[in-house]
């Protein structure tokens, strides 16, 4: 499935975590149903990583890094948007990792 | 004839003793209700066009609480400046000189439900005017980006509907530059660094530790804390300047140096002001190499 940024939020900036959340719906229902998903960023002229935040970072909530390099793909992105997107990757990895640990630290003081 | 009457001090400028006085005026402000309120501009002399964004939204707030408000006595040596960038007009103020929008930003609240509406809006206030240095369609982009993820975070963090703000230029051959301010009359950093800490830091402090890469006061399954420091690489590469001030909280960011006073009176919300140099056309270099999108996960 191709899925155009654009046509989807009707704009050509994806700015908010809501219009993240638009997208972040499309691309787990897909992922969820086991089929590919490519998400287009032609005409989009201005992202912001609060967006990106929404739309890909929480993916890591659920998805491991195998399981989205085989499901999502990333199509029309210019260079300094994707830039910004492996950033926002970076930082959601680490972030569930942190949450992770955390969450177990808190299981084991209270099992 | 009025029930109180506020004098707008002779200097207002986008320093500690401006501030100082804007945090002092919100505060106050907030106890204000069915009032007649003069807003007199008499003894001011010199007030920087990006300050009429806390200004405007302290006097929004009065409104709101059904206070009437009348500004007066705006001297000609004002006049102008609070002329061009619709400030006046906002409060119905009458005047009878051009109005000129070359050199401000508009003084505008956002509250980003038509994304496309604010980058055009940006876009034509910051890089559409006659007389601004050309730049890099990267540079612009990296201007553009920075400004939405300072309006988003003062919306999602401060849980206020709208962030206003309002910008000056300064376009003379000697170091052109385009000071902004955004502002909002939400929670404080302070309040929502603290309650996400479940620690008692001071303004200053929770100022600093929301500026570092990776911290973030949201909860739950979105990661964040990129906002801020994207914001913080763009000045550095620009060699400008970001100021932040929120409850009792001002710090300075210039050339990497961070520069901190403690207000005397809180500021009941974030202010963030920005100050691009317009002076090198090309201060964002992005590497122009394809990147590769696969397994990027």
């Amino acid at each position: 499935m191709l899925v155009n940024i654009k046509e989807i939020l009707n704009s050509d900036s994806a700015l908010t975590p809501s219009s993240g959340e638009l997208i972040y719906n499309i691309i787990e229902e897909e992922i969820a149903s086991k089929r590919s998903i490519s998400l287009d960023f032609k005409g989009i002229e201005i992202i912001t990583s609060a967006f990106l935040n929404s739309a890909v970072g929480r993916l890591y909530s659920k998805y491991s890094s195998s399981e989205l390099n085989s499901a999502l793909h990333i199509v029309n992105i210019p260079n300094d948007d994707l830039q910004l997107l492996k950033k926002v990757i970076e930082r959601a990895k680490a972030y569930f990792k942190d949450q992770k640990s955390f969450n177990e630290g808190l299981e084991g003081k209270f099992d | 004839m009025y029930d109180i009457s506020i004098a707008i001090p002779e200097s207002l400028q986008s320093d500690f003793i401006g501030y100082s006085f804007m945090s002092k005026l919100a505060g106050e402000s907030l106890l204000h209700s069915k009032l007649s309120i003069k807003i007199d501009f008499q003894n001011c002399s010199l007030i920087e066009g990006n300050l009429c964004a806390i200004l405007g939204n302290i006097l929004e707030g009065l409104i709101e609480r059904d206070n009437i408000i009348d500004i007066a006595n705006v001297t000609p040596a004002t006049l102008r400046s609070l002329a061009n960038n619709g400030f006046l007009e906002k409060f119905n103020y009458p005047y009878s000189v051009p109005k000129y929008h070359t050199n401000s930003v508009q003084f505008k609240k956002f509250n980003l439900n038509d994304e496309t509406r604010a980058k055009d809006f940006f876009d034509s206030e910051l890089f559409g005017k006659e007389g601004m240095p050309q730049m890099s369609v990267a540079a612009k982009k990296a201007i553009l980006r920075s400004i939405f993820e300072i309006c988003v975070n003062a919306i999602t963090h401060a849980g206020c509907e709208y962030v206003y703000c309002c910008g000056q230029f300064f376009k003379g051959n000697n170091n052109p530059r385009a000071t902004i301010t955004f502002v909002d009359l939400g929670k404080t950093i302070t309040a929502n660094v603290n309650r996400h800490l479940k620690l008692l830091l001071n303004g200053i402090e929770a100022i600093k530790w929301a500026l570092q890469e990776g911290n973030t006061t949201k909860f739950g399954d979105e990661p964040g804390g990129l906002g801020l420091k994207l914001l913080q690489d763009l000045l550095f590469y620009n060699k400008g300047k970001l100021q932040m001030i929120s409850g009792n909280g001002f710090v300075e960011i210039i050339d990497k140096i961070i520069t901190t006073t403690e207000l005397q009176y809180d500021f009941p919300g974030t202010i963030v002001t920005i100050e691009l140099k317009l002076g090198d056309p090309n201060f964002y270099i992005l590497d122009t190499e394809d990147e590769e999108t696969q397994n990027i996960f």
